[in-house]
C-alpha cells in the first residue's frame, strides 16, 4: 500500500501554516525538510544585489546550475514525499512556490514528450527587490534575467526521469522580465532542436 | 522558541495577493534551509565569512 498523500500538497496559506512543525529551538520543518522564513529585503534587495555587483555576469554561471539543483530537489521532495505523480510536479511545485512568496507562478504550457515547460510569473519577489534596490536595472546589471525561471529546468529534469523519459540538454530563456518592465516574467524551458 | 511564541510569530503571516507573503509591513519568502544555505555560501567569503547550515536559526 502506498503511504503517498496525494492532494496534500498545501493549497493555500493557512494549510501551509498548519503542517509546519516548530520544534524547541525553533526550527522550522516541512514534511521532514527544515526551512526558514526570511526577508525579501534581505535576500534579494541586499544579498542578491551584492551577489550581482561583485560577481557581475559570472553569477549566471553559478545561479544556472545551482537553480537547476534547487528545482530538482524540491521536485523530488513533493514526488517522494508526498506523493504527486511525476506528471504533475510542475504544477504542483508551481502551486507550492506561490504559496511560499516567491510570486505568482503559473505554468501555461507542460509537455513531457516534446519535453518543454513554458512558465510566466507575476508578481515576483525577485524583480520586486531587484526594482527596489536597483532604479535603472538594464543600465547597471544589462546582462540580468530573473533567475528562478532556471529552476523548472531541475524540476523538468525529475519529471521526465520519473516518468521513464530520457533526460536531454535542458536550455532556459527568459522572453519576458518583470524586473525590466514586462507584465509578468515568462521562461522557456525546452530540449534544443 | 516555545510553540506559543512560533505560533504567535505564524499567525502575523498573511497572504497579500499573487503569490506574495507579508509578515507585518515585509515581504518574506519561505524557503527550503538548504536554498538559503547554498545562495549564502555563493557571497564572497572574504566579506560575508564562511556560511554553514548552523547560521539557518
Amino acid at each position: 500500500m502506498s503511504e503517498h498523500k496525494y492532494g496534500m500538497v498545501p493549497s493555500d496559506l493557512r494549510q501551509l501554516l498548519g503542517r509546519l512543525n516548530v520544534d524547541d529551538d525553533g526550527r522550522i520543518a516541512f514534511e521532514g525538510e527544515r526551512y526558514a522564513f526570511i526577508l525579501q529585503k534581505l535576500l534579494v534587495n541586499a544579498l542578491f544585489i551584492e551577489a550581482l555587483s561583485v560577481l557581475g555576469v559570472s553569477l549566471k554561471t553559478l545561479i544556472r546550475p545551482f537553480s537547476v539543483l534547487v528545482g530538482g530537489s524540491l521536485a523530488r521532495h513533493l514526488i517522494d514525499k508526498l506523493g504527486v505523480p511525476p506528471e504533475n510536479v510542475l504544477e504542483d511545485y508551481a502551486k507550492f512556490n506561490s504559496i511560499r512568496g516567491w510570486g505568482g507562478i503559473e505554468v501555461v504550457e507542460v509537455d513531457l514528450d516534446a519535453p518543454k515547460v513554458i512558465v510566466r510569473m507575476r508578481n515576483s519577489a525577485f524583480a520586486r527587490g531587484v526594482r527596489e534596490a536597483v532604479s535603472n536595472v538594464k543600465e547597471v546589471f544589462p546582462f540580468y534575467d530573473c533567475p528562478w525561471g532556471c529552476t523548472f529546468a531541475g524540476v523538468l529534469k525529475v519529471a521526465l526521469e520519473k516518468t521513464g523519459r530520457q533526460v536531454p540538454e535542458l536550455p532556459y530563456e527568459e522572453v519576458k522580465c518583470e524586473t525590466i518592465g514586462n507584465e509578468c516574467c515568462e521562461w522557456h524551458v525546452r530540449r534544443e532542436n | 522558541m516555545p510553540i506559543e511564541e512560533a505560533v504567535k510569530l505564524l499567525s502575523k503571516l498573511k497572504p497579500a495577493g499573487e503569490g506574495s507573503l507579508m509578515f507585518e509591513e515585509e515581504r518574506v519568502i519561505l524557503t527550503t534551509a538548504t536554498f538559503l544555505v547554498d545562495a549564502l555560501k555563493m557571497l564572497p567569503e572574504e566579506r560575508f565569512g564562511k556560511i554553514s547550515r548552523n547560521h539557518i536559526p
